[in-house]
């Protein structure tokens, strides 16, 4: 039924991945174009097909200004200070921000494949270090929902009226609140014995069939780059 | 030590190692402080095996002491400590006045639940515990798994703990008590902010908890807890305060002379890809309306939707005849406009501290009249004494907000809004924290805050909380919005969410009896 076997006590390792990913970033960068169009598309049907649809959104967003943002940089630096006409300027302006926005898809495609309790039970080996991680990993959403809560109660009061001050009435509650988690949070640790040197982690990376993929591929896009 | 079963149904063998614990006038506070210290001189008896119930007005200390049992005095810099307290483990009593922390001995409900889960997911985090103490993988599976399923929580192993709600995180963190398995377990108001099949299922838990161990819970409904509980202390103030009076409003009427009144029309709402609220058309007239509905049915986001705080999707509200929201977008940026809303509408949201920035009570209270420009100087400086003085919190007024007792928080942050001397009043789970005095003083005022023609919407989980002749809003969780006889507790929609009548998980209301041995 249950047991360190079972599903949930596993988390897919990370390294495989990473590799892929490095060498899918490597391709984008300084790939011949095809490849990069190859990257791109797989990226984006993964990242789609992921499930992940607020990540996929913002990812496409981001991409799409990116794409924007490059090209009008480019032209105005391209044309009046290097010389080159108009079309030729957005075609190179169009290449880099295509390579950029590759990039930017191969790294939201493994934050999404990876999520932050993959990249921790990778960490566990590092004792402290892990639960140093842990605990980062841990604080920051609660720590962002209570600052929205802040600005919200503080501007319901009516203290955010004004200028200067508001910035500063925000900070205090926040600041406090999160010192008094680390506390709570140490006297956590202190009961549960933190001192102790080695532990062994309940959930662990798992290495699967489909990691040999992963790495065959990236050790193929690899070898492709260099040979042709 | 060999533990005696206290009425024959535990064998000795399941006790032995659960300890007593014994406090001979036992005395502990901050350093620094010059006032009277939280505990003084208590002294109790807990034997192995019993569940005793800590109860109390705000600010006597219920937190700490459990603290203390924990072995956590350690972390308090430099207290001024007088008397013992023994924790009576099998292998040993700890020398010194407080006994030292015991990983693994003992499992500590903190108030903040999610605080003691450390992981990124539940499975991890409920984990982490064992594999400190140096388990080994197969045992820490087994423990875990096992206190998942038996608290029905498996299928959420792998959720983020930043993602669980505040009932889900309590019953995780019972969850990891249950699989530490430690002979000794404290907790910390373990039934505030629970909703009533929320506080139904924790009780389920506990009954299956305490049983062999020893049990400290701190809980201001200690009517739901009396069953499960062996001794009760009923803990007293130090120093004797004066009793808070009644707060007489003056409810101003909006512009053009309309009464006060919350409206929405065709109001939709959508909160993490879901839809909360779905094209609902209401009027909140003078008086008190109960909020009642799960915990995530949206209560807060409608409160903070009403108060024009959070972006509705679509429709449009007024409140006391100011428009705040039109077709889904706010009405006015202008300053002006946000200075009459807020003086018009205060809101008091579940987490006091959140909102408190200054440095002493007193300033604190003073920042929000001044900035909305109702009084300046010492004119509102001396409005914000009087106002201390009539609620009974005189003795907090140079204190920092942050340094408030979770009651002394309520209390402060109640009086601030009704110092701004809005005609709408908005209270998100008002009674957090409370005790019965404080209970009966905030519902006296709220009925006299209904009864001066204000309107008062209270958002809650205990409808016995609410004075007669209040009127009720229900979120049956589907997008509709009930109001009016078909929100009442104990109808279909209510009762099918646990809010029936009489209400069987009402708190005690009366004062409580003195120390009892």
């Amino acid at each position: 039924m249950t047991g360190p076997h079972a599903a949930p006590y596993h988390t897919p390792t990370v390294f495989p991945r990473i590799l892929l990913a490095a060498a899918a970033t490597l391709v984008a960068l300084i790939g011949p174009a095809w490849g990069v169009a190859v990257v791109a598309a797989a990226a984006g049907i993964g990242l789609v097909r992921s499930g992940a649809h607020a990540t996929a959104r913002t990812t496409g967003w981001m991409v799409l200004g990116l794409v924007a943002a490059t090209i009008v940089f480019q032209a105005a630096i391209l044309v009046p200070f290097v010389g080159l006409g108009w079309l030729e300027a957005l075609g190179v302006g169009a290449a880099f921000s295509a390579r950029l926005g590759t990039v930017l898809l191969v790294t939201s495609l493994l934050a999404v494949a990876l999520p932050p309790r993959a990249w921790l039970a990778s960490l566990a080996r590092f004792p402290r270090l892990g639960l140093l991680f842990t605990l980062v990993f841990r604080q920051v959403p609660d720590m962002a929902a209570e600052a929205e809560r802040v600005r919200r109660a503080q501007r319901a009061r009516g203290l955010l009226i004004g200028r200067l001050v508001p910035a500063l009435a925000t900070v205090v509650p926040v600041m406090s609140r999160t010192l008094e988690r680390a506390d709570r949070m140490g006297r956590v640790l202190l009961l549960a014995g933190w001192g102790r040197p080695r532990r062994e982690p309940l959930v662990r990376p798992r290495f699967h069939v489909v990691d040999i993929v992963w790495m065959g591929l990236a050790v193929a896009l690899l070898a492709g780059l260099f040979l042709f | 030590m060999e533990a005696e079963a206290p009425d024959g149904t535990a064998s000795a063998g399941v006790l032995s190692g659960a300890p007593a614990v014994r406090a001979e006038r036992l005395s502990f506070g901050p350093s620094g402080g010059s006032g009277p210290v939280p505990i003084d001189r208590l002294s109790f008896t807990v034997e192995p095996g019993e569940t005793l119930l800590v109860a109390g007005p705000s600010g006597t200390g219920k937190s700490m002491l459990l603290s203390l049992v924990a072995g956590l005095g350690s972390t308090y810099s430099d207290p001024q400590v007088g008397g013992h307290l023994v924790v009576a483990w099998p292998e040993g009593v700890d020398p010194g006045p407080l006994p030292r922390p015991r990983p693994g001995r003992v499992g500590f409900l903190q108030q903040e639940p999610g605080d003691g889960l450390l992981g990124v997911d539940l499975l991890s985090a409920l984990a982490l515990p064992l594999e400190l103490l140096g388990l080994g993988r197969d045992e820490t599976a087994d423990r875990v798994g096992h206190a998942l399923e038996t608290s029905g929580l498996m299928e959420m192993a792998e959720r983020e703990v930043s993602t669980l709600s505040v009932g889900e995180r309590k019953r995780a963190a019972l969850a990891g008590i249950e699989a530490l398995d430690p002979p000794l377990v404290l907790l910390d108001e373990p039934l505030a902010d629970l909703d009533p099949p929320g506080v139904r299922h924790l009780l389920d838990d506990l009954a299956r908890i305490h049983t062999a161990r020893t049990v400290l819970v701190a809980e201001h409904r200690i009517g739901p807890l009396r069953a499960l509980a062996d001794r009760e202390l009923h803990l007293v103030p130090s120093a004797a305060r004066p009793p808070p009076r009644i707060w007489t409003p003056a409810i101003a009427r909006g512009p053009g002379g309309a009464e006060p009144a919350v409206v929405a029309n065709s109001l939709s709402i959508d909160r993490g890809g879901r839809r909360l609220i779905d094209d609902a058309t209401f009027r909140l007239g003078p008086g008190v309306w109960g909020l009642l509905g799960r915990n995530g049915a949206g209560k807060s986001t409608l409160l903070s939707v009403l108060a024009g705080l959070v972006a509705p999707t679509s429709g449009a509200v007024t409140v006391a005849g100011r428009p705040v929201w039109s077709r889904g977008l706010r009405v006015s940026r202008r300053e002006t406009h946000e200075v009459g809303l807020r003086r018009t509408l205060q809101v008091c949201f579940q987490e006091p501290r959140e909102a408190f920035f200054a440095a002493s009570v007193k300033e604190e209270l003073t920042a929000p009249i001044e900035r909305l420009g109702l009084l300046l100087g010492h004119r509102a400086r001396s409005k914000v004494e009087n106002g201390l003085e009539q609620a009974g919190l005189t003795h907090l007024a140079e204190v920092s907000p942050q340094r408030l007792s979770g009651g002394e928080a309520r209390r402060v942050q109640t009086l601030g809004a009704l110092l701004v001397s809005p005609s709408v009043l908005f209270l998100d789970e008002p009674t957090h924290g409370l005790d019965p005095v404080a209970r009966d003083a905030l519902r006296a005022n709220i009925a006299a805050f209904g009864r001066a023609g204000g309107v008062v919407i209270v958002a809650t989980h205990e409808p016995a909380f609410l004075p007669a002749g209040a009127e009720w809003i229900h979120l049956p969780g589907d997008g509709r919005v009930m109001v009016g006889d078909a929100a009442r507790p104990g109808e279909p929609g209510p009762a099918k969410d646990g809010y029936v009548v009489p209400d069987p998980l009402a708190p005690e209301t009366t004062a409580l009896p003195e120390v009892r041995p």
